[in-house]
């Protein structure tokens, strides 16, 4: 260190006076004290909750954390969207009303005895449930209401269903009793209309009466759907094949494959 | 733990810190083994060298005693993960710096300074000689405006600044010791040393003759 003289003063001149600034030594006693204090108190000191959980969390970092959400997201897509059986279940709890209006075994008019029959104007909830009541056994009537506001993938996934269910008499016999409802009345959806005049009639409840968009759209289904059953002269199987060709070319199909996109190491899901 | 102690002889140029840096090591090694009186010894040997640091970084005795107080809390409290893989007391002021800074960087708008008083002994009487021919009162006033002058021009650096030329200047640590504490390179330590003298002759002119 260069030594100090009149004549020279040194920027570290200056800052060894600095250095001399120091406390007094009372200030040290006082120190010690509180310092022993503080060390007791750390010692005593209880340990926060989170400082365990801390400890916990990085004791299983070397978990890959983000690969286990990925599974887990993964997991959970694959078991909400490929398990019909519980998203029909789920969508039954939900359409309370429809199950209502799905027809017991009882109120279905038998195959054989349909054609005997003059078939009136059928209801519409009738016809709902018929399109899919004769198709599937007894022991599931819940399942015809169901698919009446089913997701696309979903309706196809228990239309799939129902073909192979489907026997060859009760194909027919649907058929012959939406034949008749045709000779009876050449257009379907005007019958479906007329429902919805005789549904309000006897319906008290004024809400009651307004028709819903679901089931005008519905009505617009089932209506598309007993034309081609009424036009189809084919075999079951045929048919079956034509609409599942027909379904896979639709747009639908289309925008289920766009829902999902693959970049990178990424497959992203739109919803 | 042969590695740990050549990467500390490297740190450790001097023979005399490379002594006071084993007979740390010893302590410490007592502390962890259970004798908590231990650590007593080092905070008699650190206590007022890390005051200095503090001291010289806040400009304020009170935050300096608590600052330095907490530093051997903590320092107690993580004596066991201490492995000895720099000297003991660039641990401990690497504790102190980072506290410190970090309190600094908490109260920025909070400017308050409490001076300690000047000991007037051996090279400072000397230098206050220099600078200015008075006596008696009119001299105490002198010394008590250049300290408040040379507090003002260490504040005007940043932190980084500041702590180097703390280090450096009036703890008298060297440019590896100093790169250790403030987990750098030497390179960026001599910069900015380099830079932080350059402010202080700009701020100090009036006080520097040549």
């Amino acid at each position: 260190m260069s030594q100090p003289s009149p004549d020279k003063v040194t920027l570290e001149d200056l800052l060894r006076l600095k250095r001399a600034e120091r406390p007094l030594a009372e200030f040290w006693h006082q120190f010690d004290r509180e310092l022993q204090a503080k060390q007791l108190a750390a010692l005593v000191g209880k340990k926060r909750w989170w400082h365990s959980t801390a400890r916990t969390l990085t004791r299983f970092s070397y978990l890959p954390l983000g690969a286990t959400a990925a599974l887990a997201f993964t997991f959970m897509v694959a078991h909400q969207y490929l398990s019909p059986a519980a998203e029909i279940a789920s969508s039954s709890k939900l359409q309370a009303p429809a199950a209502k209006i799905a027809p017991a075994p009882a109120v279905l008019r038998p195959a054989v005895a349909v054609q005997s029959q003059p078939p009136a104007v059928i209801p519409h909830e009738k016809i709902a449930s018929t399109t899919v009541a004769s198709v599937q056994p007894v022991s599931r009537p819940a399942v015809p209401a169901v698919t009446r506001e089913l997701p696309t993938t979903i309706t196809w996934l228990a239309d799939t269903l129902q073909a192979t269910d489907t026997t060859p008499l009760s194909e027919h016999a649907m058929s012959v009793n939406f034949a008749d409802a045709r000779i009876d009345n050449p257009r379907p959806a005007s019958n479906l209309d007329s429902m919805g005049d005789v549904k309000a009639r006897l319906t008290s409840d004024p809400l009651a009466q307004v028709s819903s968009p679901s089931e005008m759209q519905h009505a617009r289904l089932v209506a598309a759907l007993t034309d081609v059953r009424l036009v189809c002269t084919d075999d079951p199987v045929a048919l079956m094949h034509r609409r599942l060709a027909t379904r896979m070319g639709d747009d639908g199909l289309a925008d289920d494959a766009g829902r999902l996109d693959a970049s990178g190491n990424s497959v992203s899901i739109k919803f | 733990m042969e590695v740990s102690k050549a990467i500390t002889k490297a740190f450790v140029a001097n023979p005399e810190r490379q002594q006071e840096a084993d007979a740390d090591r010893a302590i410490v090694q007592q502390v962890q083994a259970g004798d908590v009186a231990a650590f007593n010894r080092l905070i008699l040997k650190y206590r007022e060298r890390l005051y200095s640091v503090i001291y010289n970084m806040t400009g304020n005795r009170e935050d300096t005693a608590d600052l330095a107080q907490d530093t051997f809390i903590k320092a107690f409290q993580s004596i066991n993960r201490f492995q000895g893989h720099a000297t003991f007391f660039t641990w401990l002021y690497r504790i102190a710096v980072n506290s410190t800074v970090t309190h600094l960087r908490k109260n920025r708008l909070r400017t308050f300074f409490s001076l300690e008083k000047v000991v007037e002994e051996g090279k400072n009487s000397e230098i206050i000689a220099a600078l200015t021919d008075k006596s008696g009162a009119e001299r105490d006033t002198f010394v008590k405006e250049l300290q408040e002058k040379l507090n003002d021009a260490l504040q005007k650096l940043s932190i980084n600044h500041r702590t180097v030329i703390t280090l450096f200047e009036i703890d008298e640590l060297s440019h590896a010791e100093i790169a250790e504490v403030m987990d750098c390179s030497v390179g960026t330590v001599r910069s900015r040393l380099h830079y932080a003298k350059q402010l202080l002759q700009a701020e100090l002119q009036p006080y520097l003759r040549k």
